[in-house]
């Protein structure tokens, strides 16, 4: 809960968090290092200095340190989980669904735990999830089309092998699918961070809410098309809230170009914890206010209810949560 | 004189001389751009070492980190081989692509000549024609937004800014530097994207050609301020991973890039 010096309540949703193990005794090889070195490179280069780790803690925090700074430092009320399991890099996964089990655990009612699926695993992977369903309850699963799995190099929404698992999906009733892409996929002469084969998922399973991690950055511009599309395309705005420390006209640029073309409503507030925390981007974020002709590029303000709608509301409606009346909006 | 001297004197002349050549292929390869950004490797700051020996050149990249998309390296990589092999006395050259998950593949297509996909077999089908067709549209997008902004801020209406031909900004870029500088820069990528530019040709036009109407300026301005946007970020995005890469963390910062410079549709 954020509170502001008027009293205005605020429920967050941290709706992209991580707990991670990258020690080095759980580096399958180089490219281990190297991907926990670039996160490592993002903390830097967007973190206020007063606030950035030391590196060995970054390699590994744990869930006792993870709901500390989500839920006692960080304002969250609730923060939603998303595993990416990176098993060619290390030995038991990176982010697996269980290394995050371990903070809902800790915080049951804080924890909104999804699974992660990929589609390249076949009925082992389809058996997989149904397990996960029915041990963790799952209402999301998050896809990472980068990940490197034996001699792939990541796969394509298109791909006749995703069907199935959206398919396994609906009728289990997992209904939020959280999309990444990379810069790795298979094949590498497209432009792999392309979102728009989201289209043809959004179109397919309509009752699917697909929520694009970072708002598809590095491509934004082509997320913003597809989103104003699909009404079921949804915009995670973990990185891009990031900014707002070290470059918050760009923050400005990217929030504008969105509200004004995926609106309101269907923005996430995301921390992308542990690359940056909930704490110090929530600070910044509620002091934010466009200046005169970004509010008039938006088409609107960043006024306390978007503010609303982006830290909580939104993520609590895809979640089924429930929202106190004291966090309402103000109707302002 | 001495036997010593002349070595020393001939070893001084070869130094200077391959000094002078190193300066030479960095200036040959400065202007080699990003093609997701449409900014320089030399405004990036790519380029960490420049190496001539007799008739070849070596030139060692690194980028903001080990994952960088290995396809957009590849054109880049390309474009600073096609640079430097233009220079009349290199007869080799080579990169050294340093920390990057593909940096054995792509410093090897680039001594070889290998087309894209004979770099990555298991992993490309095709070469990036398409790709580069697609960043070539975005980059020549973002090129007419910078000199439609130009216009409108000297006062231009909208009416008059659709019906603007090629030969009137050649009459009001004599003597407005930053209009110029603007339209050569998107006078460049009219051949790159199958488009020809005609003295009485409209320059405000989609991307397969047809004139933007008046009525439509505005949405098609907004579409390519989504286009620079995106750009902008991710070469700030660049800017402070390979600063933080280079041990130099990350101050605040307010400047854009090229891209953010020659953005203009705010």
């Amino acid at each position: 809960m954020y509170v502001t010096p008027e009293g205005a309540q605020f429920f967050v949703i941290d709706s992209h968090a991580h707990v991670w193990d990258a020690r080095p005794e759980n580096r399958r090889n180089y490219y281990g290092q190297t991907f926990i070195d670039t996160f490592w490179g993002a903390h830097v280069a967007m973190t206020p200095p007063n606030e950035r780790w030391e590196r060995e803690r970054f390699d590994y925090y744990g869930a006792q340190a993870a709901a500390r700074d989500l839920f006692e430092d960080g304002y969250c009320d609730m923060a939603v989980m998303l595993p990416v399991y990176l098993r060619d890099f290390y030995f038991n996964g990176f982010n697996t669904t269980a290394l995050c089990a371990t903070l809902k655990e800790l915080c049951p009612d804080k924890v909104i735990l999804n699974g992660r699926i990929d589609p390249r695993e076949g009925q082992m992977g389809l058996d997989q999830l149904e397990q996960d369903f029915q041990k963790y309850r799952l209402q999301g699963v998050k896809l990472y089309a980068a990940e490197w799995n034996g001699s792939s190099r990541g796969y394509s929404l298109k791909d006749s092998i995703v069907a199935p698992y959206l398919e396994k999906c609906q009728r289990l009733g997992i209904r939020n699918i959280h999309i990444h892409k990379g810069p790795t996929t298979h094949p590498l002469d497209y432009d792999a961070y392309d979102v728009r084969d989201v289209c043809v998922v959004a179109t397919d399973f309509p009752g699917l809410n697909f929520i694009i991690d970072h708002c598809g950055m590095p491509r934004i511009d082509d997320f913003c098309f597809v989103a104003a599309q699909e009404p079921n395309v949804y915009g995670g705005l973990a990185l891009v809230a990031s900014y707002i420390h070290a470059r918050p006209k760009h923050f400005a640029s990217m929030m504008s170009d969105l509200l004004f073309n995926v609106g309101p409503d269907r923005l996430l507030f995301g921390s992308d914890y542990a690359i940056t925390s909930p704490k110090w981007i929530i600070e910044k974020f509620m002091e934010f206010e466009f200046d005169d002709e970004t509010a008039r590029e938006a088409g609107t303000q960043l006024t306390l209810d978007v503010k609303r709608k982006i830290l909580g509301l939104n993520a609590a409606k895809l979640y089924g949560i429930y929202v106190p009346e004291d966090f309402a909006m103000a109707a302002e | 004189m001495s036997g010593v001297q002349a070595d020393i004197a001939q070893g001084q002349a070869s130094w200077a001389e391959s000094s002078a050549r190193e300066m030479e292929v960095r200036a040959a390869i400065a202007g080699v751009r990003d093609p997701e950004i449409d900014e320089s490797v030399a405004a990036l700051k790519f380029i960490v070492h420049v190496e001539v020996a007799d008739d070849v050149a070596s030139v060692s990249l690194r980028l903001p980190t080990f994952w960088c998309p290995a396809n957009f390296v590849y054109l880049m990589a390309g474009e600073m081989r096609r640079s430097v092999l233009a220079l009349p006395w290199v007869r080799t050259f080579e990169l050294r692509l340093m920390d990057h998950f593909a940096a054995d593949e792509i410093n090897r297509a680039m001594s070889e000549n290998l087309g894209f996909a004979k770099a990555f077999p298991l992993h490309a089908q095709d070469d990036l024609a398409a790709l580069r067709r697609t960043f070539d549209g975005k980059a020549f997008l973002m090129r007419q937004g910078a000199v439609v902004s130009i216009l409108r801020r000297r006062g231009m209406i909208d009416g008059s800014v659709v019906e603007t031909t090629a030969d009137a900004v050649d009459r009001m870029a004599a003597g407005d530097d930053e209009l110029a500088a603007a339209w050569a820069a998107y006078r460049e990528k009219w051949e790159a994207v199958g488009l020809a530019l005609h003295a009485q040709g409209r320059i405000v036009i989609e991307l397969d050609g047809a004139p933007v109407a008046a009525a439509d300026l505005a949405v098609h301005l907004r579409r390519i301020r989504g286009v620079t946007t995106s750009a902008t970020v991710n070469g700030e995005m660049c800017r402070m991973l390979m600063a933080a890469r280079s041990g130099a963390g990350c101050g605040v910062h307010e400047g854009g890039g090229a891209a953010g410079a020659a953005a203009g549709v705010r």
